[in-house]
């Protein structure tokens, strides 16, 4: 280097790690000014309706489903309450990979202790337009500093939130279920047709699973797998990638793709599915979520809390729960 | 890769950085090879083939010629006159064959990879309507990266060595070092061979201060380019997406905000890679030069894209004026029409071609052909109203040098490049025309209504203020990276600091945005 002496060299370099270390200041300072205080769509939270579980009581939660808007749209926690009594929550975010879905399942674990942990698999599917390692990058970079997903909250941000007063949460009555009365059948051919074939998970999708199954185990949790009915995005190739994984870690595995599956549920392409074989309407969800309600209560143990002094928002949330589905109205976001 | 993604900035820069500082002097070209390669088949894959067939082909081509020359050097002394003149002009048609191969071979694939879909679309219309039954295949060609830029670099390079104005150079990894520089290849600068190779090829020592100003000018070039460019991109695509929409004031404004857009990301994303050369001690050519200060369309494309306007002028503009041809099309028009036109008509033959060249280059497309065409015209009424501008000048008593006048004369030139923006982002031509007819009519649609907030316009009126500030300043001379260096620690600290946090803030990336590839990335 150039440089006329050790000194000159030291000041230099000091000066260059102090300006690394003022951006990494900066990026604190934004992101907790910029953060959103509630977990409401009008607080800014992006993806609330996957969130909604921040306004429930904490570790109230029996079950945790994470996913993508498969899940949201197939799994209605309230159809367990209704006849078992169990509390579970539907965390699903559209497009989620499955890197986002190990953070929001940490996300969970902050404020929830849920006995069993559900994973849609079509997360480990999903790739975006840049890639597994890209989107690992990016969640991971977004989480360290929010302000990188939450800069646009310059426009909204009021004096209060600068202040760092905390918003009252957003309470889902819904449990994160997207309601749907639409039918548009599926009426293509037979996507789950038996093939030898093996779809491979891609080896930085199978590193985020590995942690997300690691990440349960160390909590005590029970984590299952499950993949809602999906005439588009799922096959037998990957129904064989996600069964061999699952059987040689000793987990549960229910796909309601399967032929004698979807039987047992009496679940039926033509009147089942809200946009022709991508997402499921509520009588698809409903007769999913009797049926993994029936499975759950006979294979884990869980309480019925339907007595549960401690539960009774449960039970006012039944009869929102009801009007929305019964179409009685609209399901409108950041019910308080 | 995106020179704004994370993957640039702080990896792949930061990692380069690191082994080019590691290594020893002279092998540090290596690392810069290596990157560089290592970038090419991260965007292209396999089509790094034709960057190589390229390199290739000049490396041999300089060579042979030079093989030649030295050839008739070694045994000229010892000839007779008429026979050293027979065997020069042997050499010379040899060197001549040569380069005509080199230049062919490569504007050949470019021309080929480019064009193929544009020139058989056409062909099978014409045909078609002339029921003359050809049907030349639909081929699916994809284009490697920047071939439109490096193509002009290794033909330079090439007319350079036959012209004797360079050496051809015998190491091979210099050359493609040349030819390949991250920094250059996706969008420019067109970079001449006596300009970069040398010193891309040198190990550079380790420049504080060179580091630091390209530092900030990345700094400069990401506020440009994710701020300005990425958030206008909001309002032109809502505008120029659906046209028939819109009217008046409404298309003035995205005009305007589009020639804002084209700007900030293609000068934006200059200064992010003449930054990026700067932290390996490497001067990239600027590209541009202030150019809405212009005041006349020849200053502009001297200002705007200047490596491409200097190669046209060098490669295309020379030759056809100083050729046979040229020369006999001059003395005829001064004997059988005028003098001045005896001047005229040369050029105008000569820009001709360039303003072709500079249309098609642009894109495979009628409305790139007509864009070029524009700018001829108006090239061309310069020429030849000369005189009786002159004669304006003299018989109104104006000055051409006074502000006023000089600002009328801005004005008139930014104008008219708007139009002519208006016409390369337009979808064709026929929309072209509908966009500015309607601009003379009543304003639909409104200004809050087209993909941007009051937040959003105001952050790019305030951006353009700041740009026009900073371009103020270049203009007079004035180097703003020193200025700022010169002031106490505090000051530039937040200066610095103000930048970064306004990209991150401010930028239009993340959710709710696309991604915008740099406009001029897929040439």
């Amino acid at each position: 280097m150039h440089i006329s002496n050790r000194q000159q060299f030291v000041k230099r370099a000091l000066k260059i790690i102090t300006f690394v270390l003022l951006a990494v200041l900066l990026l604190e300072g934004m992101s907790k000014a910029l953060m959103p205080r509630s977990n409401s769509g009008s607080g800014g939270m992006h993806n609330y309706r996957a969130r909604g579980f921040y306004g429930e009581e904490k570790n109230s939660l029996d079950i945790a489903a994470i996913g993508n808007s498969d899940l949201a749209s197939g799994f209605s926690p309230m159809e367990l309450w209704k006849s078992h009594g169990i509390a579970g929550f539907a965390c699903g975010e559209p497009n989620q990979t499955i890197d986002q879905s190990v953070r929001l399942l940490q996300e969970v674990l902050t404020c929830q202790k849920p006995k069993v942990v559900i994973l849609e698999t079509d997360t480990l599917f999903q790739e975006n337009m840049e890639g597994h390692l890209t989107s690992l990058v990016k969640t991971a970079v977004n989480y360290l500093f929010p302000v990188l997903e939450y800069h646009d909250r310059w426009k909204s941000v009021t004096l209060s939130e600068l202040m760092g007063k905390q918003q009252k949460p957003w309470h889902d009555s819904g449990k994160g279920y997207r309601y749907s009365g639409d039918r548009v059948a599926y009426k293509g051919d037979d996507y789950m047709a038996e093939t030898k074939e093996k779809e491979e998970i891609d080896a930085i999708a199978m590193k985020s699973l590995d942690q997300f199954v690691e990440i349960c185990q160390e909590a005590g949790i029970q984590v299952m797998f499950v993949e809602m009915p999906s005439a588009n995005s799922w096959n037998m190739a990957r129904h064989r990638a996600v069964a061999d994984y699952a059987s040689s870690r000793n987990i549960s595995f229910i796909d309601f793709n399967m032929k004698d599956r979807m039987k047992e549920t009496g679940f039926d392409w033509m009147t089942d599915s809200r946009d022709g074989g991508n997402h499921l309407n509520y009588s698809g969800a409903k007769k999913i979520s009797v049926w993994l309600g029936n499975y759950l209560v006979k294979d884990y143990q869980l309480e019925d809390h339907r007595k549960d002094s401690r539960y009774q928002r449960w039970q006012q949330d039944v009869s929102a729960y009801d009007r929305i589905v019964l179409g009685a109205v609209h399901q409108t976001a950041d019910e308080s | 890769m995106s020179y704004t993604s994370y993957f640039y900035l702080l990896f792949f820069l930061g990692a380069l950085v690191i082994l080019y500082y590691l290594m020893p002097l002279k092998r540090r070209w290596l690392v810069l090879l290596g990157g560089s390669y290592f970038f090419y088949w991260l965007a292209s894959g396999k089509l790094i083939v034709f960057l190589l067939i390229t390199t290739v082909s000049v490396y041999l081509g300089a060579l042979a010629m030079e093989r030649e020359q030295k050839a008739f050097d070694s045994v000229r002394k010892s000839l007779e006159k008429e026979e050293r003149k027979a065997r020069k002009a042997a050499m010379m048609r040899r060197k001549r064959h040569i380069v005509l191969a080199m230049v062919l071979i490569n504007v050949g694939l470019l021309a080929f990879l480019k064009y193929y879909h544009f020139f058989s679309a056409n062909v099978n219309a014409l045909g078609n309507s002339l029921n003359l039954g050809i049907q030349l295949p639909a081929l699916k060609l994809v284009m490697p990266l920047g071939i439109s830029f490096y193509t002009l670099s290794a033909v330079g390079y090439v007319i350079d060595v036959y012209r004797g104005q360079t050496a051809a150079d015998h190491h091979f990894g210099r050359l493609a070092l040349f030819l390949s520089l991250f920094t250059n290849i996706t969008e420019g600068p067109i970079s001449r061979y006596g300009q970069l190779a040398g010193q891309a090829f040198e190990g550079h020592r380790a420049d504080y201060r060179q580091f630091t100003f390209g530092a900030q000018l990345i700094l400069w070039g990401l506020f440009q380019k994710m701020v300005l460019a990425d958030r206008a991109a909001l309002l032109v695509s809502t505008v120029f997406g659906s046209p028939s929409d819109y009217s008046g004031g409404v298309v003035i404004l995205a005009m305007l905000v589009y020639t804002l857009q084209i700007y900030a990301d293609f000068a934006g994303c200059m200064d992010i890679v003449r930054g990026s050369g700067a932290l390996f001690g490497i001067e990239i050519t600027r590209n541009f030069h202030q150019p809405f200060f212009s005041r006349s369309i020849g200053e502009f494309w001297r200002r705007w894209h200047m490596t491409l306007g200097a190669w046209f002028k060098d490669y295309i503009f020379y030759p056809v004026t100083l050729s046979k041809t040229n020369m006999k099309l001059g003395r005829w028009a001064k004997k059988h029409l005028s003098p001045h036109l005896g001047q005229v008509m040369p050029t105008a033959f000569a820009l001709f071609f360039v303003w072709l060249a500079n249309g098609i280059w642009h894109g495979a497309a009628w409305k790139y052909v007509a864009y070029g065409m524009y700018y001829y015209v108006l090239t061309l009424f310069g020429l030849l109203f000369k005189p009786m501008i002159f004669l304006f000048y003299k018989k109104t008593g104006i000055q051409k040098d006074s502000r006023p006048w000089q600002f009328f004369l801005i004005l008139r030139t930014f104008i008219l490049v708007n139009i002519g923006m208006l016409l390369f982002r337009a979808d064709s031509l026929p929309v072209f025309a509908g966009m500015f007819v309607s601009m003379f009519r009543k304003t639909t649609g409104h200004w809050l209504e087209l993909g941007m907030d009051v937040h959003d316009l105001a952050v790019l009126a305030a951006g353009a203020l700041l740009m026009l500030v900073v371009g103020i300043l270049r203009e007079e001379g004035i180097c703003i990276r020193e200025r700022i260096a010169s002031l106490p620690i505090i000051w530039r600290w937040m200066i610095y600091a103000g930048a970064f946090c306004a990209i991150v803030l401010l930028g239009a990336y993340g959710s709710g945005y696309g991604v915008v590839d740099p406009l001029y990335a897929n040439f």
